[in-house]
């Protein structure tokens, strides 16, 4: 099982319209754009820091997480707010907003249906 | 009542009118130094409106203060961007940060106006706007200082400053942290969200100079691309009818407490459906306002920002149908008609009033 990169957006002043959850599946890359998730994630990781557990002062801001699915370890889980989003952090997140598919379904998102077609 | 600072809350021009009838000489001799004292304010704006009745009005507000500052955030997700356009400057050859400054300026001249509150924090604190923040960026918010505003995607959302009772609604975000601090969780968050709707809508309502039957209740529609013309992000006139589209589904904002939604306290449960539940206290606004009839700001607006300003951080649903009523009762009588429009306006959301209801 390939690794699995999953973003997933909420709030928000549209909150209803956030998009689907997008997933990004290493082996629908080629070497290239398995090179350069690494390396975001990597980036993303190092400068990590996690979004607020409430929403303070904040109205309306949408909160961001990608969850990276290993196969063959713990998964690693990156999270931020509007206002709070750190350049590494938003690098990843567009990635995979112009890379990555819609999931098909919930179960899709968690990584428990096998990959094919949209 | 609140521990915060309420608002100075000017009395209504109809009001004053209603107390030149009163019994009382000392009260009807205040009535008519203050109407007299509101005459001028009024006609200018009737002037205004009946210039350009379908035009957002751009000029400062009567406001003492709230200078307004708008920055770019040229596409980074940063408030740090350069200021482009201050209170005294004159238009820019960029159509986002007018609109901006536009649609803040009229947002300031209703509370100015109508409800008498001097910019957000009622001190004539600045209002600062950022534009062009990130990069396709599908939201607006409010981040506990000031607003900012995201260009859209192109695909489903265009500028989200193309929409006045979105910048309404943001700004009322600030007015609601300065007046209740309601906390942004389940019932006191969608109560949050419906005060921003309620006025947000009631800012484009004003500045169209539209009577609660005029109206299009609608918040959001000016921020679709033309690929999704005709929705709307909610509508207080009836929720769960906002967009209907393969794209997104059928909106399912409820309009009545059987059918209030049970979300998550989570950011990913939208903090207990905040967006969500909103549309309860929204359609009661909406069925007071039309019940009432004639401009929406006038006396249901003045009773739902007299609630607002009785409320705590956790006021909520049932407490301010609650502060609605104390408010409607006070000032215009247990028996009026504007009480009785509260009543059964909050009675057809599911929220039943008893005679024992009292304010926070």
């Amino acid at each position: 099982m390939a690794r699995r990169v999953v973003l997933e957006t909420a709030g928000g002043v549209a909150a209803i319209f956030a998009a689907r959850a997008l997933v990004v599946d290493d082996d629908e890359l080629d070497d290239d754009g398995r090179r350069r998730l690494s390396e975001l994630v990597t980036a993303a990781d190092d400068d990590h820091d996690p979004a607020v557990a409430g929403p303070g002062l904040l109205r309306d801001a949408q909160t961001y997480q990608i969850t990276v699915e290993h196969p063959d370890g713990p998964s690693l889980v990156l999270s931020a707010t509007d206002g709070h989003v750190s350049p590494p952090f938003a690098e990843l997140r567009d990635w995979i907003r112009d890379n990555g598919r819609p999931a098909r379904s919930t179960r899709d998102a968690l990584g428990l249906e096998p990959p094919g077609p949209e | 009542m609140s521990p915060r600072t309420h608002a100075r809350c000017i009395t209504p021009p109809y009001l004053l009118e209603h107390l030149l009838t009163s019994s009382d000489p000392e009260v009807r001799a205040a009535a008519a130094r203050t109407l007299a004292g509101s005459v001028e304010l009024r006609v200018r704006r009737e002037v205004t409106t009946t210039l350009a009745p379908d035009a957002v009005v751009p000029q400062a507000a009567e406001s003492a203060g709230g200078a307004r500052s708008i920055y770019d955030a040229q596409h980074q997700e940063s408030t740090s961007g350069p200021l482009v356009r201050g209170e005294d400057d004159p238009a820019v050859d960029d159509a986002s940060v007018n609109k901006a400054f536009d649609g803040l300026g009229v947002t300031r001249q209703f509370y100015a106006d109508v409800l008498g509150r001097d910019s957000i924090d009622g001190n004539g604190g600045a209002l600062d706007g950022y534009v062009h923040y990130g990069r396709a960026f599908n939201n607006a918010f409010w981040d506990g200082s000031q607003m900012v505003f995201g260009d859209g995607d192109g695909q489903i959302f265009a500028d989200f400053t193309g929409s006045l009772d979105v910048i309404g609604h943001e700004l009322t975000h600030g007015v609601t942290e300065a007046l209740a601090g309601l906390e942004y969780h389940l019932q006191p968050g969608a109560l949050n969200e419906s005060i921003s709707d309620v006025f947000g809508s009631l800012v484009k309502q004003f500045s169209r100079n539209q009577t609660a039957d005029e109206a299009d209740w609608l918040i959001g529609d000016d921020i679709f691309t033309p690929d999704f013309a005709g929705d709307a992000l909610r509508s207080l006139k009836a929720p769960g009818t906002a967009y209907d589209n393969a794209t997104f589904g059928k909106d399912e904002q409820p309009a009545h407490m059987d059918d209030f939604v049970v979300l998550p306290d989570t950011a990913a449960g939208d903090w207990g459906g905040v967006h969500t539940n909103s549309g309860i206290p929204n359609h009661a606004f909406y069925l007071v306002a039309t019940a009432i009839g004639g401009y929406a700001w006038e006396a249901a607006g003045h009773i739902w920002f007299e609630a607002l300003a009785a409320s705590t951080p956790k006021t909520d649903f049932t407490q301010f149908a609650r502060n609605t009523l104390t408010r409607a009762t006070l000032v215009f009588g247990e028996s009026s008609s504007q009480a009785q429009a509260v009543r059964d306006g909050w009675s057809q959301v599911g929220i039943a009033l008893d005679e024992a209801s009292t304010e926070d």
